[in-house]
């Protein structure tokens, strides 16, 4: 085996992935060098862009006539760019163009109630520099006359504004830039701003010294009109992010062939910001509606920051021609939905990073990544409050189902359908108010969270609420972080542009699979024996890629999982299991159940393809025809075979599948371990390598484990020396114990019963399952003497917690020096024999 | 072989660690960089215009009606017997066609501007209760039960318009709420309401000043009041209504010299029509006359007759005028007699009751009769229009009857109110000086000069003050750069000569009582720089001074019996007896006079000043 922890076999077969990471890093490198000696200035495309949507709203009472609704809607020009239109079909509607903007005209009688006009628009900073020696000319082409002209409004040659303007002209009246300058200083800075709703005319703003928009903007008019400067009002909408009513005026000037901007308001001379989105020119009404239908309306404004290639319009640099934003864009996909796809590997990496670098444990290990997609339209806050609302229904429902006892499969769908009909619900009674997107992606939670709630069902039924709290916290940091990812501008840009960052992506997902070091969280859970030479302890990562993967075939792992196969098979090679007294593999066989169970007084029920000890019934007397199980509960026959038969439709079963119940007289435990703890049975765990046995550990359950022997549940873990088969050292909750928290008794230094035949069933073990890397746990009957309760494919680490002692060089020594151990193997099957 | 030393597991999990969040950092950090510096960063405005959409109705709308027509709804509440009642009340209320509710919406505006304005109410109200949409038909149907004097249904009837009318229309809606309320006196509403209504309609003259009002009558404090007077003003200059009103809430407040400004800057608007000439005249007769300027007051007074020769005016006003007349001419007897005439009469004007009080009050304050003034002013009911005038008066009244502390009392009150504080200021600081609480007459008068820093009675008050309370060294520096100043201030320089002559700076006192008789011979004046003379020893000046001010006023005993004494001091008998007995006839208790006829008499020599 090399360091790199792979066998030769592989190295010959595929040399060249070896370091494919490395091959891959050395593409990507010479992909981008020659793509930025095409495209010299492709960094700099990877400037994000700021848009807006903009998003029109009116409703109103249905009328007995029709209805008509006018509004003006964004122009392309040099300042604003229309990237997307959409607008609803309550009522017809067409979309004309004048000389004063651009309009949408709904139109209907019908019943609606509302109309909406959306549109997602870039927008850019306009600033003229105007020349300082420009005069004003004497005449225009009479298509500039009418923004010379008087009117109601704009009253230019009033008394009061000529003499006004006699009073605060500048000293040259002929040159452009003083002339604006003169009447900008004084609109901006002398008029006060006043939040007027109405309209103010020119005089009025001046006689009161005080204006909105409007008035100032009229008055510059009329004292630029005063001083033969073609001058127009413009409106719009000023773009912050806000629902609000209010729109914004301001005024535009012919200056060679320019219509300069002003903002009289908010302080901006020959310039127009790049949050200013424009509707129309001229002295108009922004909305014209028919009368008496209680009229109402709203602008809703949402900026966003977009990646730089998602609109191509938009970047002036020539940059690759591949954009997959684009490609993706003229699918017809939303932003959002291109995010997704564009950055599904980075999160898929970032994943793998944190499971098995930083050892977080998640619900589900891509799950995480689709939530956090989810949450993508619905926004991060709402989307995990939304999540976790659903979750802890979904969980409540599967602690009643539990009850009733369904299949597996049915369970999941009556939660799925719960589910959808509470979403569904929640939809309908907050109609309107919510004011979240739902794509596609939002619905995929819905069954997410199903099977995200059973597990958690299943964790919290054992009591294991640290887990269950550990791992739904990753769950969340995972999810938060995937949506980061999603939402990166900077990386959709990336990927976008330069899509042979994929080969950085792959390249890192190859060197973290190929990884086997410790995890970090793996750091805190052996911290005690990573004093000494941390390179001893095995972590999941190594136990993964260089043992189960290496060593254990599929086939046999499988074997392992089936637990009546695996007794036949260990009984076929003279290794001790329980005895079998039944098998139940249909409802045929349950004829004879009854006839069977009266001739038991004790017996263990138990399902083959269960977990978790769930399904599993301990009868331990019988009173004439009624059984009294571990708990104490009365069971008759009927009852009984009532269990049998929900073993044989799978409800306990991992995978839901039909299932067969056999019957097991029930162990009685070996008087040495039944002093230390006689509410459970005890067990031996061994780990064997390719035969030999590695290293041992006693599990002995207390009361905080439930009688179960499971060291995550609180069962107290005893090293076993594998030589003398004489306990060593004791840990219970991380913490070194020597005697029993619940009795007292003493744990070290106990010579286990019947050590030698253990060592040699664990060793024929692997000759019946030939698995390389393989758990054997073992109880002692009083009667019968050891007994192999079940084997493991992938056994715990905790082993080396109990030892005190990682065992991987142990691993790597025992495969150097297999010599030493054939001669060893004799002796121990010599001692089986006899026992046999 | 040497087995190669093998990195510890820990530190390679560390370091793969510490990449992989370098890594992300970093990208973090570029984002935001990225972010900030994106090609279309905008800025944010500091402020923002609150401004509507304005809106436009559609043309379809046949149900709009025009200002004019609105304006042009008077009513009474006879039934018309021409109107058909069965368009409004008849059976077709179960459909609700647009024909049908236009042609009820035309017969109530007929019925409206024929003057039947309960059939047009009623018609409103069917139209609104079939159609709860239709703006004009609730704003009008509002307006109606407004002038109806039904402003409780009116408000709620206004707000359901407001809540389904546009822009151009909420403007008035807020206008006529805010003037229900005025007509119940629930100002600070009306208040409200007119602020609102100015927001949407903001050129709309009649708002500002029902605005400016409405603000008066909640007690709000002067400045807010008088700009919003004048940007009513500056929306209509040739209207003459908020000119008068602004005018008259000066004078309230006791602004008289604003309210002068007031007046004499808009004469022309104020001339336009005879109704608004007669009532500019009329305050400014008491803008001149609350100033003390009598002779102005009489002038414009003249103007007033002749102005409303030919108008048909009632008595009560002829009678109050005339004993205005009389005022002015000092006929004070007279002017209380003509008031008193008009008692009975002025039950149903308490506006011109109250004037009447406050003129008959001045009456008496003339005559010294201060009793009476105080019971006048006691008895006048509470009126906005005069109510601090009033205050004032009884304050002055008090101070000359030496009850300062009560006056004090008074003033301080009325420096509570929202009035324009400069002139009770400077009364309080009078008021405080004369009961020796120098620091209060200080603080008063500070106040006094913050509000009106070139007037020189405060100016001079407050060298008064100096000269009193504090250095009559600096006192005399400030009366030297008053007068410089202000050098055709007599005022200043007759106070100057007297602090002068308390100094005991004779001569300079002389010198500047000489440059007030050179300008303008007053009595009080030759008298002073006579007696300077006599003090100096200088009978023959003396003489000749106060011989010029008998030849003015040959009764002023004083003048005779110093002139008496002059010659006395020039040893000419025959003539210090001549002037003693004239001024014995003057008074024949003057006690001076009988001395000095004993004295010369028995031993010329013995006499003494």
């Amino acid at each position: 085996m090399s360091t790199f922890g792979f066998d030769s076999r592989w190295l010959s077969k595929f040399a060249f992935l070896v370091r494919l990471d490395l091959v891959l890093v050395v593409v990507f490198g010479v992909l981008f060098y020659l793509q930025m000696l095409q495209k010299p200035d492709l960094l700099k495309a990877l400037l994000p862009e700021q848009v807006y949507s903009f998003s029109f709203s009116a409703f109103f009472e249905p009328d007995d006539g029709e209805i008509n609704i006018h509004t003006y809607i964004p122009v392309n020009n040099a300042h604003q760019l229309r990237l997307h239109e959409e607008t609803s079909n309550q009522l017809a509607w067409e979309i004309n163009k004048d000389s004063t903007g651009r309009k949408v005209h709904w139109s209907g009688d019908n019943q609606a109630t509302n109309v909406q006009y959306t549109v997602y628009v870039a927008t850019q900073t306009d600033q003229y520099n105007i020349d300082e020696q420009l005069m004003i000319p004497d005449r225009y082409d009479e298509s500039l006359e009418s923004y010379l002209q008087e009117s109601p409004v704009i009253q230019v040659n009033h008394p009061e504004i000529v003499t006004l303007w006699n009073s605060i002209k500048p000293a040259n009246t002929h040159n452009t830039v003083a002339v604006l300058k003169t009447i900008y200083d004084y609109t901006y800075r002398q008029l006060e701003s006043a939040p007027f709703k109405g309209t103010t005319d020119a005089l009025t703003a001046l006689r009161l010294g005080i204006a909105s928009c409007n008035g100032k903007s009229r008055l510059f008019v009329a004292l630029a009109r005063l001083n033969n400067l073609p001058a127009r009002l413009v409106g719009g909408v000023i773009l912050d992010e806000n629902t609000k009513r209010t729109s914004h005026q301001w005024v535009e000037v012919f200056i060679e062939d320019h219509w300069v901007p002003f903002g009289p308001t908010n302080g901006y001379f020959a310039s127009l910001p790049a949050h200013y989105l424009r509707l129309y020119q001229g002295d108009q009404a922004l909305i014209r509606h028919t009368s008496n239908i209680n009229f109402d309306f709203q602008f809703d404004i949402k900026a966003d920051i977009v990646p730089p290639a998602y609109y191509q319009d938009l970047t002036n640099i020539a940059v690759s021609e591949t954009n997959l934003s684009v490609l993706l864009s003229d699918l017809g996909l939303s932003a959002k939905t291109i995010s997704i796809i564009l950055l599904l590997p980075a999160c898929a990496l970032l994943i793998t990073f944190l499971r098995n670098v930083i050892g977080c444990k998640t619900f589900g290990i891509f799950m995480p990544m689709l939530i956090a997609a989810a949450c993508l339209f619905s926004g991060l806050s709402k989307g995990l409050l939304s999540f976790l609302v659903l979750l802890s229904l979904a969980w409540l429902v599967h602690l009643i189902l539990d009850k009733m006892r369904l299949l597996k499969t049915a369970r999941l769908a009556i939660v799925v359908t719960c589910i959808t009909v509470f979403f569904l619900l929640g939809l309908w009674l907050f109609d309107g108010k919510l004011k979240s997107e739902f794509g596609m992606l939002s619905v995929f939670p819905v069954v997410i969270i199903a099977f995200i709630a059973e597990r958690i069902h299943q964790i919290t039924s054992e009591q294991n609420w640290k887990e269950c709290i550990l791992t739904g916290i990753g769950t969340l940091v995972t999810v938060c972080l995937c949506y980061l990812t999603m939402n990166s501008v900077l990386l959709q840009g990336v990927f976008s542009l330069i899509p042979e960052t994929y080969l950085l992506v792959f390249a890192a997902q190859i060197y973290i699979g190929r990884w086997s070091g410790l995890r970090i969280s793996e750091l805190f859970r052996f911290k005690s024996l990573l004093q000494g030479n941390s390179n001893q302890v095995l972590g999941i990562n190594g136990r993964n890629r260089d043992y189960v993967y290496l060593q254990n075939e599929k086939k046999w792992l499988l074997l392992a999982t089936d637990k009546l196969a695996t007794k036949q098979s260990l009984a076929r090679h003279q290794v001790p299991v329980p005895k079998t007294i039944a098998i139940f593999k249909n409802y045929s066989d349950l004829s004879r159940a009854g006839d069977i169970l009266s001739r038991q007084n004790s017996m263990v029920l138990k399902p083959n393809a269960g977990s978790q000890g769930k399904g599993i019934l301990v009868i331990r007397q019988r009173l004439d025809s009624i059984f009294l199980n571990a708990g104490g509960k009365r069971w008759s026959t009927d009852q009984l075979t009532q269990h049998i038969k929900e073993i044989i439709n799978g409800t306990f079963s991992q995978n839901g599948e039909a299932d067969t119940a056999y019957l097991e007289p029930v162990i009685q435990q070996h008087a040495q371990l039944q002093d230390i703890a006689d509410f459970g049975l005890s067990d031996i765990r061994i780990i064997v390598s390719k035969g030999q046995p590695l290293c041992a550990m006693l599990r002995i359950p207390t009361k905080e484990s439930s009688g179960k022997a499971n060291l995550h549940q609180g069962a107290i873990g005893v090293a076993i020396d594998i030589s003398t088969g004489i306990t060593s050292g004791a840990q219970y909750k991380s913490r070194s114990v020597q005697v029993h928290p619940d009795t007292n008794a003493p744990l070290l230094d106990i010579q286990i019963p019947y050590w030698p035949q253990i060592v040699a069933m664990a060793s024929r073990c692997y000759d019946a399952i030939p698995l390389g890397y393989l758990g054997v746990d073992i109880c002692l009957d009083r009667t019968s003497g050891p007994l192999v309760l079940e084997v493991n494919g992938r056994p715990g680490l905790e082993i080396q917690n109990v030892r005190q002692r990682g065992f991987h060089e142990e691993f790597l020594t025992l495969r150097t020096s297999r010599h030493e151990t054939a001669t060893k193997a004799p002796a121990i099957v010599e001692g089986v024999a006899s026992y046999a | 072989m040497h087995k190669p030393k093998q990195v510890p597991q820990a530190w390679q999990s560390i370091a793969l660690l510490v990449t992989g969040l370098m890594l992300a950092i970093s990208i973090f950090l570029a984002e935001s960089k990225l972010q900030q510096i994106s090609k279309h960063a905008t800025t944010i405005d500091v402020t923002e215009s609150q401004d509507e959409v304005p809106e436009a109705i559609d043309l379809t709308a046949t149900n709009s009606t025009s200002e004019s027509q609105l304006a042009a709804m008077e009513g009474n509440s006879s039934l018309p017997a021409q109107i058909s009642l069965y368009g409004a009340f008849g059976s077709r209320a179960d459909a609700i066609d647009k024909a049908w509710i236009s042609s009820l919406f035309q017969q109530a505006m007929t019925a409206s501007q024929q003057g039947y304005r309960h059939t047009a109410i009623a018609i409103y109200q069917q139209i609104t209760a079939l159609k709860p949409n239709h703006q004009m038909a609730a704003i009008n149907l509002g307006l109606l039960l407004k002038k109806d004097n039904r402003c409780k249904e009116a408000v709620s009837v206004l707000d359901h318009a407001f809540s389904i009318s546009g822009v151009a229309r909420k403007g008035k809606i807020l206008a006529l709420l805010g003037a229900c309320y005025m007509e119940h006196k629930q100002y600070a509403e009306a208040a409200e309401y007119f602020r609102r209504s100015i927001e949407y309609r903001p050129s709309h003259a009649l708002t500002w000043r029902r605005y400016a009002e409405s603000l008066w009558r909640n007690g709000k404090d002067y400045g807010t009041v008088l700009s919003h007077f004048d940007k009513a003003i500056a929306l209509s200059p040739s209207n003459p209504k908020p000119i008068l009103l602004k005018a008259r809430y000066q004078l309230c407040v006791l602004d008289f010299a604003g309210m002068l400004a007031t007046l004499t800057d808009a004469d022309n608007a104020l001339n336009a029509t005879k109704k608004a000439q007669r009532e500019y005249l009329e305050l400014l007769v008491w803008s001149y006359l609350e100033q003390g300027k009598r002779n102005a007051a009489t002038k414009t007074l003249q103007k007033l007759f002749s102005a409303t020769k030919n108008e048909t005016q009632s008595r009560s006003k002829t009678v109050f005028w005339q004993a205005m007349k009389h005022y002015l001419d000092n006929k004070y007897q007279r002017s209380i007699r003509e008031l008193q005439k008009l008692e009975p009469s002025l039950k149903n004007s308490p506006l011109m009751a109250a004037e009447k009080a406050y003129l008959l009050a001045k009456n008496y304050f003339q005559t010294r009769k201060y009793t009476k003034v105080l019971h006048v002013l006691s008895a006048i009911q509470s009126n906005t229009i005069l109510d601090h005038r009033m205050e004032l008066l009884t304050a002055k009244t008090y101070a000359s009857m030496t009850e300062h502390q009560q006056a004090l009392a008074e003033l301080q009150e009325l420096f509570r109110q929202p009035i324009y504080t400069a002139d009770v200021a400077y009364q309080a600081a009078l008021t405080a000086a004369e009961l020796e609480l120098d620091k209060q007459a200080g603080g008063y008068l500070q106040h006094a000069l913050a509000s009106q820093p070139e007037n020189t009675d405060y100016q001079l008050a407050g060298t008064k003050f100096e000269q009193r309370f504090g250095s009559l060294s600096k006192a005399l520096l400030s009366y030297q750069t008053l007068a410089k100043q202000y050098p055709n201030n007599r005022k200043i320089l007759r106070h100057w000569a007297k602090a002068l002559s308390d100094a005991h700076l004779a001569d300079d006192a002389m010198e500047l009582y000489q440059q007030l008789v050179e300008v303008n011979p007053e009595e009080q004046d030759l008298y002073e720089l006579a007696g300077i003379q006599y003090l100096q020893g200088n009978y023959t000046s003396a003489i000749q001074t106060l011989t010029s001010l008998l030849e003015q006023n040959s009764g002023h005993i004083s003048a005779r019996f110093l002139l008496a004494r002059s010659w006395c001091g020039l040893r000419n008998q025959n003539r210090c007896q001549q002037e003693a007995q004239r001024v014995l006839k003057l008074d024949q208790q003057h006690s001076g006079a009988r001395q000095l006829l004993s004295v010369e008499q028995s031993n010329p020599e013995q006499f003494t000043m």
